[in-house]
């Protein structure tokens, strides 16, 4: 009689595991298997898609996001979010373009000469990071829920973008020259997009800020007894994120050419959606760089373009986005344990 | 052999409540010393004061012949004082070798981890303690007695002289109980100190050298364990003679059945499950884990759904099975987990009694009445001996395990339901409280209701049943009555 009893445990424990990883190989190439149908369904629609060209353009066009994608990281192994990063472009665009068109400090003819483009990323660093400074304050400090302090946040930084730009569009088309310029034919973007990459990846990977952030998103208060300050590590997150945002940004309007005023809208949703294809969780305690963010956010982008290429409606867009989102939180919220990416 | 640690007269009180009074507790190196009460005892406080998350209002502490007054838990620690909590302190998305080195990674030169060192020293450390497992596995991949062994680890890197552990038992299966118990009596033979904190008897009789028995934040008494039984450290903390652990009550079983449960199925876990509790009887369930008992009370409440089957309360048959219509028809379930399922922890108690009864103390204008809610509170705490300061005020997670159990029947009782399903009932209570919940549940069966109770103790259900039955896997093997309980015959039905 015991044996029998002690059989069964074992074979149902086989079933079992044989489920869990048939679900976890699903979650874990299923959105692959999309995204190589959508791949072949554009390259039939449009020659055009399936070319070197054309995916040296998907990786251009999917730098900016991608360094918000990165930033991002940050606050979502947290088990935090950031809206604002998008109404953080937006301001920082803004700032930036008011530099270019209304003073002397940043005037086309300095911005061409060395240092020119310097000064420019500092600035947007720096109005980046006094944004991701005050929702960490409000998040690490006052305790207020990520989701509704970055909202607010987000909606000031608009409010304040549009008195600054009196509702106007200003140009930032000097930024072209160095946003859409190539070196040995890779996008500088990119290549910016890919040395943060790999700075970051290092730092989540391999350094004790890094592993404290995993630890935090994990348990927050057994990282609290163990000696971990976990109040300046949210802080330092929150900086970070909106520092790389407002980074994104300016990299944004020099590809756009000027600061509209939608500029940057639903933006957050895109990052927030690629960073959870790419395998965080809004649960906190995971994701990587290299490869989730990266796949997260090219996937995405892929779509975006080959809908451009098959002359999608403007309005499919919204909703493919949406859709994207929708999945991508619903394969989180199944709550596989474990690395998806 | 020479005292590591000497408490002598020991205070603490809490805003003018006395919780620890003149505690005199030493211990030797390389000792196990159990430290048993009942919830409420004072255990955690004294533990916490060792620990240094509270100081102490009087008396003094000696460690290895120095004064010793931690006032953070990181200076208790770099004396040597480790604390093995019962929620383990592990980062699960972290691998062994992380974990270890987290709270002071080794660096390289340009500010990454040293890596190859961590993994390097968390193998050797895990080699010596027998366990042969990649320091690179993430910890939420091993079992629960092994994350428990990476933590006594762990604490042994940081050089600890007494490591206290907080009821380590509670989460493990046998086999991993018993590793552990050798990895303890490893730690012994290796000089380290042991404070083993632990409400089953049991276990400390089989592990330690001594024990120590706190009482209302006093020590009853210190034994040497080959001086000890089981019956005599009961005695000595609950402060009378349990002679009795389970009360006789006079009740009368009614010929009509108040729940009818025909026919079950519910994919693998539930076969064709059928059972009736008459009024005034009190059905225990017996099986081992996995057999279905919790999914079969989940069911019949109508917390999960069954693929068929029917339900009759007092022969009327609930056509829609749903947790709102089992209460309207007079059931009531304490689930498992009280502090999840069970009981809003941060409310006071008042609120938590009241919680299923809100819409019948209404007034006419739709707003609850509090006269009435406080009215109805008080009368449950009076009459199921809450302990409890202030019921308006004192939140749940102050209470003691058997006070919060208490809460979670009285929030039932006060409906007066005809079926109380009880899924353990007795789970993390103490021996004097248990006492207490057995008497309720035997007055509710004196007062007409039928219970179905399930448990994992077999002697409970002997000492308080009329009737068992056992489930194994999803099917009912056996019913035994009251004259024919005897553990083997229903062990042998579960198995």
């Amino acid at each position: 009689m015991k044996t029998s009893a002690n059989i069964s445990p074992t074979t149902d424990h086989h079933s079992y595991a044989y489920i869990h990883q048939l679900i976890a190989g699903i979650l874990k190439y299923g959105v692959y298997a999309i995204f190589l149908i959508m791949i072949v369904v554009f390259s039939f629609s449009n020659p055009r898609f399936f070319t070197l060209g054309n995916f040296l353009l998907i990786l251009q066009q999917a730098s900016p996001l991608g360094i918000s994608v990165i930033g991002m990281t940050f606050v979502l192994i947290l088990a935090g979010i950031d809206i604002s990063v998008g109404r953080n472009m937006f301001l920082t665009a803004t700032i930036i373009a008011y530099f270019l068109n209304k003073t002397i400090l940043l005037s086309p003819e300095t911005v061409g000469v060395a240092g020119g483009y310097i000064l420019i990323l500092i600035i947007s660093l720096v109005s980046g990071a006094l944004i991701g400074l005050i929702n960490g304050i409000f998040v690490a400090k006052l305790k207020i829920v990520p989701f509704i302090a970055t909202l607010a946040i987000g909606s000031i930084c608009r409010g304040i973008g549009l008195i600054i730009s009196e509702q106007r569009t200003p140009s930032t088309s000097y930024l072209n020259s160095f946003t859409n310029s190539r070196f040995l034919g890779i996008p500088v973007t990119l290549i910016m997009f890919i040395v943060i990459a790999v700075i970051i990846d290092y730092i989540l990977r391999r350094t004790s800020f890094g592993r404290h952030l995993y630890a935090i998103g994990n348990s927050p208060e057994t990282a609290r007894k163990s000696g971990i300050n976990v109040n300046r590590n949210i802080l330092i997150a929150y900086v970070l994120c909106g520092a790389l945002a407002g980074f994104a940004g300016i990299i944004l309007a020099g590809q756009i050419g000027s600061v509209p005023v939608t500029f940057g809208n639903g933006n957050e949703f895109i990052v927030i959606s690629a960073a959870i294809l790419g395998g965080m969780s809004l649960f906190g305690g995971k994701g990587t760089i290299i490869p989730g963010a990266f796949i997260g956010i090219i996937l995405v982008t892929t779509i975006m373009n080959g809908l451009a290429m098959i002359n999608a409606s403007p309005y499919v867009y919204t909703i493919v986005r949406g859709l994207i989102i929708f999945s991508a939180v619903t394969v989180d919220s199944i709550n596989y344990t474990g690395e998806l990416r | 052999m020479k005292d590591l640690l000497t408490i002598k007269d020991v205070e603490k009180s809490f805003s003018g409540v006395t919780v620890l009074r003149n505690i005199n507790i030493n211990l030797a190196e390389g000792e196990i010393l159990g430290i048993v009460g009942e919830n409420g005892a004072g255990k955690s406080t004294l533990m916490n004061v060792l620990g240094g998350v509270y100081i102490k209002n009087k008396g003094s502490m000696t460690l290895d012949g120095e004064d010793y007054n931690p006032l953070t838990p990181k200076e208790a620690k770099d004396n040597g004082i480790a604390f093995i909590h019962q929620e383990l302190s592990l980062f699960s998305n972290l691998s062994i070798a992380e974990n270890m080195f987290i709270e002071d990674f080794p660096k390289k030169k340009i500010g990454g981890i040293n890596f190859k060192s961590i993994v390097r020293s968390s193998d050797e450390y895990l080699r010596n303690y027998g366990l042969d497992i990649d320091p690179k596995e993430k910890v939420e991949n091993l079992p629960m007695g092994t994350r428990q062994v990476v933590e006594i680890i762990k604490s042994l890197m940081m050089n600890a002289k007494i490591i206290i552990f907080d009821e380590p038992t509670t989460s493990l299966s046998k086999p991993e109980k018993e590793k552990l118990f050798e990895t303890i009596r490893g730690l012994k033979r290796k000089g380290v100190s042991v404070l083993f904190i632990s409400h089953i008897i049991e276990d400390v009789l089989t592990l330690c050298n001594r024990i120590a028995v706190l009482r209302d934040g006093g020590l009853v008494g210190t034994l040497n364990t080959e001086d000890a039984n089981q019956n005599e450290i009961v005695r000595m903390m609950v402060g009378r003679e349990l002679s009795k652990v389970y009360p006789e009550i006079e009740k009368e079983i009614h010929e009509d059945p108040v729940l009818e449960v025909t026919g079950f199925n519910q994919g693998q876990t539930l076969k064709d499950v059928s059972l009736s509790i008459r009024k005034g009887e009190i059905i225990g369930l017996y099986g081992i884990i996995g057999a279905g008992r919790t999914e079969l009370a989940k069911a019949i409440f109508g917390v999960d759904h069954i693929d068929s089957g029917t339900v009759r309360v007092n022969g009327h048959l609930i056509d829609s099975l749903s947790p709102q219509t089992c209460i309207e028809k007079g059931m009531a379930f304490v689930t498992e987990d009280r502090r999840i399922e069970g009981l809003l922890m941060s409310k006071p108690v008042r609120n938590n009694i009241t919680l299923i009864k809100i819409n019948d103390i209404l007034n006419r204008l739709g707003v609850i009445n509090r006269h009435v809610e406080k009215e109805f509170s008080d009368k449950m705490v009076d009459s199921l001996k809450i302990k409890v300061s202030d019921a308006d005020i004192q939140p749940m997670l102050n209470l003691s395990g058997g006070n919060q159990q208490k809460v979670v029947f009285g929030k039932w009782v006060i409906n007066q339901p005809d079926i109380f399903i009880l899924d353990e009932p007795t789970r993390g209570v103490d021996v004097g409280a248990k006492f207490e919940i057995y008497s309720i549940i035997g007055q509710m069966a004196k007062d007409g209701s039928g219970i179905l109770f399930i448990s994992s103790e077999m002697e409970e259900l002997i000492g308080v049943c009329d009737r068992i039955l056992v489930m194994k896997k999803g099917r009912i093997s056996g019913e035994v009555v009251r004259k024919d309980f005897e553990q083997e015959t229903i062990g042998n039905l579960a198995l």
